[in-house]
């Protein structure tokens, strides 16, 4: 039998943008973080070895230092480790994979794929890699695996990144790999690499031989289409398959014998979590006392990504406590984001007796209660925040 | 509250005061400096508000009163509300001291109140004020010498909200303290005038955001070039098999093609060596025929060369004889020319005898005109010293100097006639002979002796002392002097003095009467010596224009001239010059000059002639020897050449084999004859060699592309990094801008919206008052004013005149001293008058419109008279007004129509 670790889309180096620039760096150095869970468990359920289907960084420019970390984990590990270049990381003059470290591979436990063609593991055991030269390309990656004939014995594993043909609306440059290429060259399991949400796909015989393993740390808010982290594919942006689930994961994969079904268990292996955007409707003060609590006692709020969507309409008072949620988020959370283009101020009769009951400043609020409901956002918008620094001020100087 | 009477005892200079029956409406209590108004004001300030009855202090001590008898005592009647009030207060703090508040029930006063604290806080309570200077007294109550407005912060509270009450909110504490805070917040953003600061937050921000997206577009860049580089090299990696199959191709078939040719080599080699034998044989043939021919001309040549050598000889030698007969010429021509010239040289000397004689003619005739007319010139200056001695010995004055002296003379004639005329005359007849001493106008006495029945007279200007020898003096003279004759004599002394002085310098006698006549004569005889001098004076400056000297020292080189030519040529010390001789000698001379020329230039002209013939004959002798030398020399060479060539046997023999081998050879390439891919192969070998080269270096281009291409996307580590990095940190500085942005719109929103409403709320609540004020300000003639400008506090920041109504405002105490206290009361009575809505308030003004022109003053009475009458119908309405009014100058509120007139001057008890 046969156990591996089937990995891919790491994207080590990740283009994220949307964030300050040191967050941009943690949620990169997660992924590490998240490779070396991934290498933990390797080692713990000690597997025969581990294959990247492809997109090992994010880019054949990735920093030096990317380089090198990647390389040192990977090299460091017990078991082998399998890469295949992906449409990220292509096999190209100069990219990653033609400087050092990776230039100079020793066939001491790290194989990079370089050309296609059958790579024995151990007698009876052959991995049919099917590395990518571009970014793009119209032809079928596994195409090659027609010129390496099969025995009846061995047991082969096909490795290779790109869309598989299961709908016919896929982008024709997108390395698309044949629906039944597993039954066509016999194989016994296809390690797939490139879309971004773990599936599985039958065999003619309808046993599950074709995966993709989903990524091992989760690149966006879950259910999200809009690239929230800046992050895009260069398969196409906002298409579904590249959306994850949120999770982390890696495949664990054993093959008993030649023509066996395939056990497929998923392990999470995720760092960061990438909460699901949560939509708030407030009216009260008491709502928003609620939604702080809530927010302030979530656990692993240091992993922690949220993004919360604030609706309806609060008094003036409450709406100056919205700045010590805003302080949790910022202060605890990995990360933290409040949406309140939608929560608008409303100050009470109270508030405005007590502020602004007579004088200039109780005309004053009269005409930016009328502006909050003007046509224009841009007018509605800064009334409100006026309303908002009246009500501060005036409570101060009271 | 109107105040009723008033009751003073012994306060301040007051002893005892009685004022009843005080209305509503004005009320002018006049008195002089002195009389107590001042201290009659205290009195009432201190009984309704300032000091309680035991009060101690300064206040207090100010007030008691001067006949030092009895506690101050004060008592004031007031209308509060519909009841009328007394309170009485007596200063003292011993058991005399009281404070009494009564109110009148029908005709009767029935104590209200008759504990001291009580009474006095009741009766602040009744009137709405805690002090006299509170309230509404702040605006109605004006010491002397009070003229303008309260300062806005020291508006009493009181009074604000009594304002408030009736007007309106206008601007709260709470405003205030906000604008404040929120001002200070906009100087985070905003300079004063609310201008951007050049270092606000958004400006940074837009600043790094702008620095952040270069960066950031410099990446993009980058990154755009990287992905062409990407397109770039696919490319490449797509052609390179096909182009590596290719050259591949193009190996084979050059290998195919070079075993071709070298299959054929041998055969190829042979007919190469044919064809060079044939081309040898060709070669041999050509030579052999060649070298016979140069034998055959050779021959020839020196069957020719003896024969010229002898012509060429006998030719030079005719040359050499021709040429030494040219030589024996020249030399004659050459002898004949020196003869000339010696003969024209000869010549030539005789030109210089004749040309001295010339001279020497011309030069005594220039000396003899000289000499005659130095002796000329010599008699003309004798003239001329002798008419200057004539002039000089008559002196007379010029024109002026004449004319001057007739005036002086009409001047004195004319000054002594008016003084005849003023004279007086004094006569003196003495019946026996007398002697007496006579001085006349103050001058020295002289001694006049009189004798009997003589009678004399003399002209007397101011007057006459006379003294007789042993009889006494008499001495008579005008009343008042005459300073006008005096004038006139020392006039005429002047003129007098003046013309004998001027006579004498002519040494002429002043008295005599004709010496200005004489004068005139010696003048008329000066002035035609003078024309004669001139005259002479041109004459010799005609035939001496550069003066005598020149001529004497013309004369002198003349003679030194002759001296010079007889001392060269002695023979001529005895001659005589004689012109016509001197120019026969010349004329032949000048002939025979011309022959001796032209035979020396034609003896000249023969001699280049030979000269020219000789060298032309010795260059033509060097030519013919030169020909003869070379002609020997080919002959020399010929013979040696033909001796070199051998003999035409043996070079016959030479040019038959020559043409056999040429056979032998045309035979043999015949028979090696090529086929034609036996011919072409070479050169088809070397296009496909040019066409496997093209390929290879195609192949080594595209990889050398591919291998620059790759050291680019080396040279490109990190740029992924880089660009995320940029693009985080733009969108980072995006929206911190955003939100700096954000802030500071709303802020500089709440400011401007602030600032608007503050402004509308203060017009709406405070214009009709500005209105009043403004209309009142016209009718008493102050026309130039726009606006006046409310601030928070319902007093004016200032007013606006016509001509710059978008301007600033301009602070009141900023006018004149009049307009300032006018236009401030105008606003005391229009907000007085408001607040007097419900209830009659009173003004006090102490010495009011001090500073007013009349006519300003009567008008502004006017307005008081409209101010205490009030009217409900004003919006907002106005109240009546008790207008009491304390003057020193009473005539000038003699023209207020139904004011009460009180004298305090006779109601004061001191």
């Amino acid at each position: 039998m046969v156990s591996f670790f089937h990995t891919a889309d790491l994207h080590l180096g990740m283009r994220v943008t949307r964030f300050n620039p040191e967050t941009c760096n943690r949620i990169r150095e997660a992924r590490f973080i998240a490779l070396d869970n991934l290498l933990k468990k390797a080692a713990e359920l000690r597997t025969d070895f581990l294959i990247i289907a492809g997109d090992l960084f994010d880019d054949l420019e990735v920093d030096h230092l990317t380089a090198r970390r990647a390389y040192e984990m990977l090299e460091s590990v017990p078991i082998p480790v399998y890469i295949l270049p992906g449409n990220h990381d292509p096999l190209m003059p100069g990219g990653v994979w033609d400087r050092p470290p990776w230039s100079n591979l020793t066939d001491k436990g790290l194989y990079l794929f370089r050309e296609r063609k059958p790579f024995e593991v151990a007698p009876g055991l052959l991995l049919l890699p099917c590395p990518v030269f571009r970014r793009t390309s119209l032809n079928d990656p596994t195409a090659w695996m027609t010129e390496c004939s099969a025995s009846d014995s061995d047991i082969r594993i096909g490795i290779a990144h790109g869309s598989l043909k299961v709908r016919d609306d896929l982008p024709a440059d997108d390395h698309l790999i044949a629906r039944y290429a597993v039954d066509d060259y016999h194989l016994d399991y296809l390690a797939l690499g490139h879309w971004h949400s773990r599936r599985s796909y039958p065999d003619q015989e309808g046993v599950e031989r074709i995966v993709y393993p989903g990524v091992h740390e989760s690149m966006r808010f879950p259910g999200s289409l809009d690239s929230r982290s800046g992050w895009v594919p260069y398969g196409g942006a906002g298409r579904q398959e590249f959306v994850d689930s949120g999770k982390g994961e890696v495949a664990h994969v054993r093959i008993r014998i030649k023509g066996s079904t395939p056990e497929v268990q998923p392990l999470e292996t995720n760092h960061l979590i990438w909460e699901q955007e949560e939509k708030w409707e407030l009216s009260s003060e008491e709502d928003l006392a609620r939604l702080i609590q809530q927010v302030a006692t979530r656990p692993d709020f240091d992993r922690r990504l949220l993004r919360l969507q604030l609706t309806g309409t609060l008094n003036a008072t409450a709406m100056l406590r919205l700045d010590a949620l805003r302080q949790i988020l910022t202060d605890r959370y990995f990360f933290g984001e409040l949406e309140e283009t939608n929560l608008h101020v409303q100050p009470t009769d109270e508030e405005v007796r007590e502020v602004a009951a007579q004088g200039v400043l109780a005309r004053v609020l009269e005409v930016l209660e009328q502006e909050v409901n003007d046509q224009d956002p841009d007018v509605r918008q800064i009334a409100e925040r006026a309303i908002l620094v009246l009500y501060q001020i005036a409570k101060e100087t009271k | 509250m109107i105040i009723r009477a008033l009751h003073v005892e012994h306060w301040s200079c007051i002893r005892q005061l009685d004022l009843e029956d005080l209305r509503t409406g004005i009320v002018v209590l006049r008195g002089p400096n002195k009389t107590g108004k001042s201290s009659l004001v205290r009195a009432i300030r201190c009984c309704l508000f300032d000091l309680d009855h035991d009060s101690t202090g300064s206040k207090l001590k100010k007030n008691i009163p001067w006949s030092g008898q009895g506690p101050p005592k004060v008592a004031v009647e007031f209308q509060a509300g519909r009841a009328e009030y007394r309170i009485t207060k007596v200063f003292s703090k011993r058991s005399d001291g009281l404070a009494l508040l009564e109110k009148k029930v029908g005709s009767q006063w029935q104590v209200e109140e008759n504990s001291p604290k009580e009474a006095s806080r009741k009766t602040r309570e009744l009137l709405e004020a805690d002090k006299s200077t509170e309230g509404l007294n702040q605006l109605l109550w004006l010491d002397q010498g009070e003229i303008g407005l309260p300062k806005s912060e020291l508006l009493d509270a009181s009074l604000e909200r009594a304002l408030v009450s009736v007007l309106g909110v206008l601007v709260t504490g709470g405003d205030l303290a906000f604008k404040e805070e929120l001002d200070k917040r906009c100087a985070r953003w905003f300079r004063e005038g609310g201008k951007d600061r050049p270092n606000s937050p958004v400006t940074l921000l837009e600043r790094q955001k702008q620095e952040f997206s270069r960066t950031r577009d410099q990446e993009r860049q980058k990154w755009t070039e990287l992905e062409k580089t990407f397109e770039t090299m696919e490319l490449c990696l797509d052609e390179l098999p096909p182009l590596r199959r290719l050259v591949q191709e193009a190996q084979e078939e050059a290998q195919r093609l070079e075993d071709e040719q070298k299959r054929s080599l041998k055969r190829r080699t042979r007919y190469a060596d044919a064809e060079k034998a044939l081309q040898r044989a060709r070669q041999d043939l050509d030579q052999a025929e060649q070298a016979l021919k140069k034998f055959r001309e050779a021959e020839e040549r020196a069957r020719q060369s003896p024969e010229e050598v002898e012509r060429l000889r006998n030719l030079a030698e005719a040359v050499r004889i021709t040429t030494d007969e040219l030589a024996r010429q020249h030399t004659s021509k050459q002898q004949a020319l020196a003869r000339a010239r010696n003969e024209e040289d000869a010549h030539h000397e005789l030109g210089a005898d004749i040309e001295d004689r010339r001279t020497l003619v011309a030069a005594s005739q220039k000396l003899l005109q000289l000499q005659e007319s130095l002796t000329a010139i010599k008699t003309l200056e004798q003239k001329i010293h002798e008419l200057e001695d004539t002039i000089k010995s008559t002196p007379a004055p010029n024109e002026t100097g004449l004319e001057e002296l007739r005036e002086n003379r009409r001047k004195a004639q004319q000054l002594r006639a008016n003084l005849t005329a003023e004279a007086l005359t004094m006569h003196i007849s003495i019946e026996k002979p007398t002697r007496m001493f006579l001085s006349l106008d103050n001058k020295d006495k002289e001694l006049v002796e009189l004798s009997a029945a003589e009678k004399k007279s003399w002209s007397v200007n101011q007057r006459a002392k006379i003294e007789i020898c042993d009889w006494g003096k008499i001495e008579l003279g005008r009343s008042h002097d005459r300073l006008d004759l005096e004038r006139s004599a020392r006039q005429l002394a002047n003129l007098a003095r003046d013309f004998n002085d001027a006579i004498h310098t002519y040494e002429e006698d002043a008295l005599d009467e004709s010496c200005l006549d004489r004068l005139s004569e010696r003048k008329i005889r000066r002035d035609s010596w003078g024309k004669e001098l001139s005259q002479l004076g041109i004459e010799l400056a005609t035939k001496a224009p550069k003066g005598r000297g020149i001529l004497e020292s013309e004369c002198a080189r003349f003679e030194t001239l002759l001296e010079a030519i007889v001392q060269r040529r002695p023979e001529l010390s005895q001659w005589s010059p004689n012109e016509s001789e001197v120019e026969v000698l010349r004329v032949a001379h000048t002939r025979q000059t011309k022959a001796f020329r032209e035979a020396r230039l034609q003896v000249e002209k023969d001699e280049k002639q030979a000269q020219r013939n000789l060298e032309e004959a010795q260059s033509n002798l060097q030519a013919h020897e030169k020909t003869l030398i070379a002609a020997r020399a080919t002959a020399h060479a010929n013979h040696g050449e033909l001796l070199r060539l051998g003999d035409e046997a043996s070079l016959l023999i030479a040019v038959e084999s020559a043409k056999t081998a040429k056979t032998e050879a045309e035979k043999n390439l015949a028979d090696s004859l090529l086929t034609d891919e036996e011919k072409t192969v070479d050169q088809r070998c070397d296009v496909a060699r040019a066409a496997l080269q093209q390929r290879q270096d195609r192949l080594r281009q595209m990889e050398q592309q591919l291998m620059d291409l790759s050291i680019i996307l080396k040279g490109n580590e990190s740029l992924h990094a880089n660009l995320a990095n940029a693009e985080a940190a733009v969108q980072q500085a995006e929206s911190a801008l955003d939100r700096e942005k954000l802030e500071a719109q709303a802020h500089r929103r709440l400011s401007d919206l602030f600032e608007s409403c503050r402004e509308s709320r203060v017009q709406r609540v405070i214009g009709p008052v500005e209105g009043r004020v403004l209309e009142w300000a016209k009718s008493i003639g102050l026309n130039e004013y726009h606006e006046v400008r409310f601030g928070d506090k319902f007093l004016p920041d200032g007013i606006v005149r016509q001509s710059s109504s978008l301007g600033p405002a301009i602070a009141i105490e900023d006018e004149g001293y009049g307009t300032s206290e006018q236009l401030s009361l105008l606003v005391r009575l229009a907000l007085g008058g408001i607040l007097a809505k419900t209830e009659p308030a009173v003004a006090i003004l102490d010495d009011p419109l001090a500073h007013t022109d009349p006519a300003k003053h009567r008008k502004i009475l006017n307005i008081f008279r409209i101010a205490t009458e009030g009217n409900k119908a004003w919006n907002p309405p106005a109240g009546p007004l008790q207008i009491i009014i304390l003057t020193c100058h009473p005539d000038r509120f003699d023209y207020l129509a139904g004011a009460r007139h009180y004298d305090l001057a006779q109601l004061i008890c001191r």
